[in-house]
């Protein structure tokens, strides 16, 4: 596998936050890659560096090769399809697809055409007057239509109706499949998308959680439950990212270490189940989440 | 290069807004006053034969330019179309449309002087300051004016994008400040008079083609300034 993008101790500071720190990573060429993490954790901000949107505060970006910031050569090779991409008032859906026919150089007028066609689009409506779904469905056509070798949708699906959702999950896979490229994913609905990603990418509060491809995830990733004593024992040995405990049972979903699998887990008394990948995230995103006592004490600052 | 074309081309996508809109706009400015020309004789009545009516054309095609940045721009870089091939065909655009406004309200003008004003006595789309000799000076003389108003146009929507609604606040705030500002600092120095006397010493080319790309030049660098870190 070869890098496409790699991502190098990038930081990015804004006047009150820090959007991203400390951030290295890299995105394989011909993969399709999910960005996952919660709202605000900093995901359309990787995006915008991705695509030269935002030059970092720190570290480095490279695209191809190169920095993407201001760069043609770079960014021909680019296609940016984000929620709520503003269109000019007075273009109609043929417009917006004209336009992108000109731009992107390995444009595939049929396919865009045909997905025209799928998604139900008036192609001479002008985009001011379509309802939030089918806006989104305008980008997912120049998203999917561009063919850009490196292809970037930061939650393109707002809106969309769950058979439109499928559609654009299958079309991008069957296009992928005949014209390998790059393709970051970012969203919230994981469960959706799950099968078809290769590689997780996970931030939270601007630090990566999780980078990793998902097939080896699928192998270490475990819910285990039991006896308290037994399941913490087990957690002992690997690493803990979540427990709940009622009684004298507990539920915990932990990663294992060392080459363990389920089978460790059932010798060790509990009994297994590999954890989806949405629980994963959920899981890990909540481990590090600040501790629910300091929020309480911050309240009790503030009533007295 | 062959990305700047493209990126011209986007702003011709649906033409009849762009080329349209401020044709429509002027002519309605005019008749206007050819009615009131024609209606009220003012012809035959000294003084009063003055109108700024073609201004029309230039404030809308100013508006226009905000707009090309404003709605333009976020789609232009939702194409992964760099900040500077945007500028540079905006620059391009902006000096052929100047150049294309002041041929064709030389043109006009010209047609004007050969009906007797429209038929009115009406010097409307060159007005009375503005007049100067021969086509290729005319269009200049009306061309530049337009390409002064252009930048101010592209501009205004750099800070409208780069800083929203606070900027153009402080934009107009600003304006207003500076500009009043020198109002009072030139009647406390009385020196209204040798102010006027600089005006009427220069030529018509260094006052209605010289200044006005001055002010574009500098208007144009400035707005790239603004537009360099812009995120759409």
């Amino acid at each position: 596998m070869t890098a496409v993008a790699t991502l190098d101790d990038v930081t990015m500071r804004f006047r009150e936050h820090t959007a991203l720190e400390g951030v290295t990573t890299v995105i394989e060429r011909d993969s399709i890659t999910g960005l996952l993490g919660r709202n605000g954790a900093g995901k359309t901000t990787l995006m915008q560096l991705l695509t030269g949107h935002r030059v970092p505060s720190g570290g480095r970006v490279e695209v191809f090769g190169a920095r993407p910031f201001e760069n043609d050569d770079v960014l021909r090779r680019i296609c940016f399809i984000k929620e709520g991409q503003r269109y000019p008032d007075h273009f109609r859906v043929r417009d917006a697809l004209t336009a992108a026919a000109m731009v992107f150089p390995e444009w595939d007028a049929g396919l865009a055409e045909s997905l025209l066609r799928d998604f139900d689009l008036p192609a001479r409506r002008p985009i001011k007057k379509l309802s939030r779904g089918m806006n989104s469905a305008v980008g997912i056509i120049i998203g999917l239509a561009s063919r850009a070798p490196m292809t970037l949708f930061d939650e393109p699906y707002l809106g969309l109706d769950a058979v439109a959702r499928r559609l654009f999950y299958d079309r991008l896979l069957a296009d992928y499949a005949e014209h390998p490229r790059t393709v970051v994913l970012s969203t919230h609905l994981i469960e959706e998308i799950a099968s078809l990603l290769e590689r997780v990418l996970l931030i939270d509060r601007g630090r990566v959680l999780l980078d990793a491809d998902v097939e080896s995830l699928r192998g270490t990733a475990l819910t285990v439950t039991g006896p308290r004593d037994r399941v913490t024992a087990f957690a002992g040995h690997h690493e803990l990212l979540h427990s709940e405990s009622l009684g004298g049972h507990s539920r915990a979903v932990v990663r294992l270490r060392g080459g363990a699998t389920g089978a460790d887990a059932g010798d060790a008394g509990l009994s297994w189940e590999a954890t989806s990948l949405q629980q994963l995230v959920v899981a890990m995103s909540l481990h590090t989440a600040p501790a629910p006592t300091r929020a309480t004490e911050h309240l009790e600052e503030v009533t007295r | 290069m062959n990305r700047v074309l493209t990126a011209a081309r986007l702003q011709f996508v649906h033409p009849l807004v762009v080329l349209g809109i401020p044709w429509l706009v002027v002519s309605i400015s005019f008749a206007i006053n050819w009615a009131v020309w024609a209606l009220a004789d003012l012809r035959d009545q000294p003084g009063a034969g003055f109108t700024g009516g073609v201004m029309a054309l230039y404030i809308t095609v100013m508006v226009v330019f905000v707009q090309s940045v404003t709605q333009l721009l976020p789609f232009a870089m939702g194409l992964s179309l760099s900040r500077r091939t945007f500028f540079t065909t905006t620059a391009l655009v902006a000096l052929v449309s100047a150049f294309g406004y002041g041929l064709a309200l030389a043109g006009l003008a010209a047609i004007g002087d050969a009906t007797d004003g429209w038929g009115v006595g009406l010097s409307f789309w060159a007005p009375i300051g503005m007049r100067a000799d021969g086509l290729a000076m005319q269009a200049l003389v009306s061309g530049a004016p337009m390409l002064a108003l252009i930048a101010a146009g592209v501009g205004m929507g750099v800070v409208q994008k780069r800083w929203g609604p606070a900027g153009v606040w402080g934009l107009i705030i600003g304006s207003i400040t500076v500009v009043g500002g020198l109002v009072v600092l030139v009647t406390w120095l009385r020196a209204w008079n040798e102010i006027g006397a600089w005006f009427t010493d220069r030529s018509l080319a260094t006052l209605a083609i010289g200044l006005p790309t001055a002010v574009a030049l500098v208007l144009a660098a400035l707005a790239w300034g603004g537009l360099r870190r812009v995120v759409p």
